[in-house]
């Protein structure tokens, strides 16, 4: 008897094994989630305000401002206060999203002290000096440029534009002149309003025990906590589901991008959601990768996910193909989002999927600097502490009945708009 | 420090087990001693479509993706110039399922004429997105064939030529498994929450069997003889904005000089406050996007200087400020001991952040196995450490010689 030809027994994953962070009240008022101590000599200590980019009311400027929060102050130029943080072997990264700010201060143990107080004092009252400024635009021009030579940019672009409109906070793409009209000015209203370390939560995850707790507490519990409120948010008003087609005169490939906007949804139904878009393009095994890559042969990458939407979700497919199979594509992906209504996966097709998901949501548990994330997604989502727990369950519980169900309202190749922009068939 | 512990199977299968009380997952990285060097000049891109094809089944997996799925795992692998490397992540409780995965494809791959078929679509799909469709696609193509005449470093992984994938043919890919995917050509890290008892079990349950079959690579290869004189090409491509690319060959990875480059590249232009970036980004705008950094090989490494052109600049220009102010950097301008102390921080860090990922130390394990000796894994950060200003310096002045540069200008493409 040949023995590798029994597979091992794959045992199913049901349950999650992680310690959640502790949630800890500061001596000022600020919340922070102290992720379990790992023996690392690292630690990422992020920073997080419930505002982004669907707030901001010019295109980039929420992003700018977070970027440009450490290019200089009264006393220090942006050099001076980047050496800072380079001689401790720190670094403190900028980031934005549609809901959300954040900024992340990486550093060894050993130096935490110096670069948080490194930090918190030179990234209190930025006066983003106009020279810096300059640098920036031309810097985010260039590279605005090089990205427009893609079709992916394109493709998405145009898709998203037509489904929220050109001037909707879910689809802010920033154009030349959107770029030059950033202000000194309007950088500081908009840092003062939503950035100040005063509003932020924390979330501390590595290296990170009493001691350290002790030194952030005496850094930052000086502050008195102010609970910035994320700006009013104006929803995307979704236009018709439309068909774009954008040629370009050196792209050797087409690019396909396919969305539509999901309304605001209960626990219960996200998960769902969630669920579903694996089958649809959410892993490998998915029906798009294994019909259009897999046996098709017809693209390197296509997958679909759901994106976070001012009011909901935003649901893409997403890929790149030679133009002779772009029709193809298109007919085989519109194939596969009405199949998953008329034959929703059952036995073999369906369990699979159950395992792998699960497997995964415990896997995203794993590594030190892992919760963060999981806890910035319930923040923003305004979700309980029991989601992810409750997503293992509703993964092990879900009928293909549901998922029929869902597919049939939400995922008629109809109401998504397509667009097709490179190379045209 | 990584701890570790380290054996060899019979057929020559060398493994390394590294514990992670607090991980809940088992990785299984192996590292198969055949990159695109070890490529044929006719035949290029055929390591990297051979990853491809291992996940295409084998003898006793019809599937191997649907069975990784199945036990919650997930799975990836890359191919570079020197190595390929696969890795797969499962839940700690069906760490079997992957040596079972991991094994049957060093034991016997099922390469058959339709998965090439649908494979070689897929790279030349890939080939085309990276390569055509992208600005500066093509960059390593032409920086490569600039630096190198004879060393098979002188293509890039993804092939020189796309229809060396397109006519790729079941024979050719056949005895290329044959050759490099055996055991005693291949490094096994097992890491995470599995005992180094339960990891011997398992590696002599499942590797045991399999014979080696083709060749051990020596890591040797056609090397081409010092760089002499300039060598200068100019090309159109998607960007936007002109650009000039300087790039000299280096001292290999364990070479000392290797570490003194890559810190000598990391101040000269790693980030915006290297003399690269704010002399001709900020202060004086020739470029809106400047930088240096070195590429460590195991092999040769290479040292990469760019500035992507403002409107109006040319590319002259451009070069000579480049050359200023690397001259400058050389000499012995631009830094003090407060620079090596900053620079010196910084890999510190990124060595650690780098080996809080299980994947990641699991990877370099195999790495410095693969390099001759994984001891020599505790050894990376004291390889920064010993660097001194002055062995900085004279490493970057024995390397980056200005007559002997492979320069490459770029320019926007004309409307047909």
């Amino acid at each position: 008897m040949n023995f590798r030809s029994t597979a091992p027994e794959a045992k199913t994953i049901k349950t999650l094994h992680f310690t959640p962070p502790k949630e800890i009240t500061l001596s000022g008022g600020h919340t922070l989630f102290a992720s379990p101590k790992r023996d690392l000599d690292v630690i990422k200590l992020l920073f997080y305000w419930p505002t982004g980019t669907a707030a901001q009311p010019q295109p980039m400027l929420a992003r700018a401002a977070q970027s440009l929060r450490l290019s200089g102050n009264k006393n220090l130029s942006a050099e001076q206060i980047q050496e800072g943080f380079e001689y401790w072997g720190a670094s403190a990264n900028p980031d934005v999203s549609l809901l959300s700010s954040t900024l992340v201060l990486q550093t060894q143990k050993q130096y935490l002290e110096e670069s948080l107080k490194w930090l918190l004092e030179q990234g209190a009252e930025p006066v983003f000096p106009e020279y810096e400024l300059s640098v920036f635009k031309q810097v985010e021009n260039a590279s605005l440029l090089r990205r427009m030579q893609t079709p992916r940019y394109w493709s998405s672009r145009l898709c998203l534009e037509s489904v929220y409109g050109k001037k909707s906070a879910d689809t802010s793409f920033a154009g030349a002149n959107d770029i030059e009209a950033l202000s000194a000015p309007a950088l500081t209203n908009w840092f003062v309003g939503y950035l100040t370390f005063a509003g932020a939560r924390l979330f501390a995850s590595g290296d990170f025990g009493d001691a350290e707790l002790s030194v952030v507490d005496r850094l930052i519990g000086s502050m008195i906590f102010k609970k910035d409120e994320a700006a009013q948010q104006e929803p995307g008003s979704t236009g018709k589901p439309a068909t774009i087609r954008h040629g370009m005169e050196h792209a050797q490939q087409v690019s396909l991008y396919m969305a539509k906007a999901l309304p605001r949804m209960s626990m219960h139904e996200m998960q769902t959601a969630s669920f579903v878009n694996m089958f649809l393009g959410g892993f490998f095994g998915s029906r798009l990768m294994q019909d259009l890559r897999e046996t098709k042969g017809l693209t390197y990458g296509i997958g679909s996910g759901l994106s976070q939407a001012s009011q909901g979700f935003t649901w893409y497919i997403s890929g790149e193909m030679n133009s002779s199979n772009a029709e193809e594509a298109v007919e085989a992906t519109r194939e596969i989002m009405t199949g998953l209504a008329k034959n929703p996966p059952v036995g073999e097709e369906l369990e699979k999927a159950r395992r792998y998901a699960s497997g995964q949501l415990r896997a995203g548990f794993d590594g030190p600097f892992s919760l963060p994330s999981k806890w910035q997604f319930l923040l923003q989502n305004n979700l309980p502490e029991s989601y992810y727990a409750t997503y293992m369950d509703r993964i092990w519980s879900i009928t293909s009945d549901e998922i029929s169900a869902f597919a049939n309202n939400y995922l008629r190749p109809d109401s998504f708009t397509l667009a097709l922009a490179g190379k045209l068939p | 420090m990584i701890s570790f512990s380290r054996f060899v199977l019979p057929n020559g299968l060398r493994v390394i087990h590294h514990y992670d009380p607090d991980s809940t997952v088992v990785v299984l990285n192996t590292l198969f001693n055949v990159g695109a060097r070890d490529e044929s000049p006719d035949k290029t891109g055929f390591a990297h479509l051979f990853e491809h094809l291992m996940f295409g089944g084998s003898k006793n997996v019809d599937s191997y993706d649907k069975a990784v799925e199945n036990a919650g795992g997930s799975n990836n692998a890359f191919t570079n110039n020197e190595y390929t490397n696969y890795y797969i992540t499962v839940p700690a409780e069906n760490a079997e399922t992957a040596f079972w995965l991991e094994s049957d494809r060093m034991f016997q791959l099922n390469v058959n004429s339709k998965t090439l078929e649908v494979q070689r679509g897929v790279v030349v799909e890939e080939f085309k997105q990276r390569c055509h469709n992208a600005p500066f696609g093509m960059l390593w193509h032409h920086l490569r064939g600039l630096l190198y005449q004879k060393s098979p470093y002188r293509w890039p992984t993804i092939g020189e030529d796309i229809s060396h994938i397109e006519n790729a043919v079941l024979s050719d890919v056949s005895a290329f498994y044959k050759k490099h995917y055996h055991p005693a050509n291949a490094i096994l890290c097992v890491a995470g929450q599995i005992s180094e008892e339960e990891t011997r079990t398992l590696c002599e349950k499942w590797y045991a069997d399999i014979a080696p079959s083709g060749v051990v690579n020596s890591n040797i290869y056609e090397e081409d003889p010092a760089a002499e004189g300039r060598k200068f090409m100019e090309t159109e491509d998607l960007s936007p904005n002109p650009a000039v690319f300087m790039v000299w060959r280096g001292p290999a990875f364990m070479d000392q000089k290797s570490a003194a480059l890559e810190l000598f590249a990391d101040l000269l232009g790693g980030s915006e406050i290297s003399p690269i970036y704010t002399r001709w980004v900020k202060e004086n705008p020739v470029f809106n996007d400047a930088a240096s950094f070195y590429i460590r090989n195991a092999g040769e490494g290479m040292f990469v200087l760019y500035g992507v052109l403002n409107e109006g600049r040319n590319h002259h220009e451009g070069e000579q400020c480049l050359m200023q102010t690397l001259n400058d950097a050389v000499t012995g301008a631009c830094f003090t001991e407060r620079h090596m102390e900053r620079v010196k921080n910084k890999a510190t860090s990124a060595l650690l952040f780098e080996k809080a990922s299980l994947i990641n130390r699991a990877q370099k394990l195999c790495y410095f196995e693969n390099l001759g000796n994984v001891e020599e894994v505790h050894n990376e950060d004291e390889l920064y450490r010993k660097v001194s200003l002055h062995n900085m310096l004279t490493a970057a002045a024995g390397t980056i010689k200005p007559d002997n540069a492979a320069v490459l200008y770029y320019h926007p493409k004309t409307t047909s």
